[in-house]
């Protein structure tokens, strides 16, 4: 179950994903999808999205941040912010 | 993820994952190259592995060299025979992000693929040329003659060039490369060549010249001179609107790209993937 920062995390990292990456701005299940793996998010995005979650959330991305599970969903992705951020 | 520098005791790690990137190339080809690399690099790294838990799964070259005929001293970085496997390519712009993180280093890509062209401008690259130009030497030799002539650096006296210039012409005739100098009046201007092989037709890649204009305008001196070194074919990057008379396109699409403060309107290539590696 998602804490409630944790939710709030997914929903501001949701909403900068509708608005970057067109192709998932109306994907009703856009919590779930696979951010890596469906190819919704090239590679370029992946760096961008780090680059908000830095400016967002003042988390600095390490080389073993960048790893595939961190990047599955979502909420792999506000789990990860908020790991950093503890 | 992580990134761990290839030096001579984990050259065999690099060679393994260049021959599963670029499977046409035979072992020889890295093997020799990078053995002129490393005797050349001494203690730089000749370029950095990505590596997962999985392993090896991504390579990147970096042929480090001082700028040779510099506004100022700077390190030149030749970005080359970068590969990555599939699965992992989705790390691609953060390795190159990592790779390029210096400020105060000129980087240059001489051979991108289409998607690293797509991508490269977005981490501060300037397009440097788009296509090359290639001459049939018999016939641009009757251009033109004029008051320029161009000899082999060994005819020339020692001090003909700045020492570091003198060192980068003749650390390239080491490596296999023609070195010349161009004389137009007064002044003597250092030119180099690799060598590579199209369809066993020698072809000369002008690596290094102070400037295209100058090369344009002299380009039946140096026909004559690669002519008297049996070269019969002469390949320069250019671009589209280079004034590049009696040329054919070899290569419409054959972009390179330079970060940092590199003369555009030069021509260097020098110490590049074209010298150690000879493609």
């Amino acid at each position: 179950m998602l804490s409630p920062q944790n939710a709030d995390t997914s929903q501001i990292i949701a909403a900068y994903i509708r608005e970057r990456f067109p192709t998932l701005a109306f994907d009703a299940q856009i919590e779930r999808t696979p951010l890596i793996g469906s190819g919704a998010i090239d590679s370029l995005g992946i760096l961008e999205l780090m680059t908000f979650l830095n400016e967002r959330f003042g988390i600095e991305a390490v080389d073993e941040d960048f790893e595939p599970e961190n990047f599955e969903t979502i909420g792999h992705l506000a789990g990860f912010v908020e790991r950093k951020r503890s | 993820m992580n990134l761990r520098p290839v030096f001579r005791d984990n050259v065999e790690d690099a060679l393994a994952i260049l021959r599963r990137g670029f499977p046409n190339k035979p072992a020889r080809f890295w093997r020799d190259g990078l053995e002129r690399l490393a005797a050349y690099q001494k203690d730089r790294p000749l370029g950095q592995l990505l590596h997962t838990r999985e392993g090896d799964a991504g390579i990147i070259l970096t042929i480090a060299s001082e700028n040779a005929c510099p506004v100022r001293p700077r390190t030149v970085v030749n970005l080359s025979s970068w590969y990555m496997d599939p699965s992992v390519r989705w790390l691609a712009p953060r390795m190159l992000q990592r790779v390029i993180s210096d400020d105060e280093v000129i980087y240059t890509d001489l051979t991108p693929t289409a998607a690293v062209s797509r991508m490269i401008g977005q981490f501060g690259f300037t397009r440097w040329n788009d296509r090359i130009v290639l001459y049939c030497l018999p016939w641009t030799a009757f251009g033109r003659r004029g008051r320029a002539d161009v000899q082999p650096l060994d005819r020339l006296p020692g001090d003909a060039f700045s020492p570091q210039t003198q060192r980068m012409l003749e650390e390239h005739v080491r490596l296999g490369c023609i070195a010349a100098g161009l004389r137009d009046g007064d002044t003597l201007h250092p030119l180099l060549f690799s060598l590579c092989s199209r369809r066993a037709i020698t072809i000369a890649r002008l690596i290094y010249a102070p400037a295209k204009t100058l090369v344009a305008s002299h380009l039946a001196a140096i026909a004559r001179f690669l002519m008297r070194e049996r070269i019969p074919m002469l390949a320069v990057n250019a671009r589209s609107g280079d004034l590049m008379p009696g040329g054919r396109l070899l290569a419409r699409s054959a972009p390179t790209f330079f970060k940092g403060a590199m003369d555009h309107a030069a021509i260097n290539h020098a110490y590049s993937e074209f010298v150690f590696f000879r493609m």
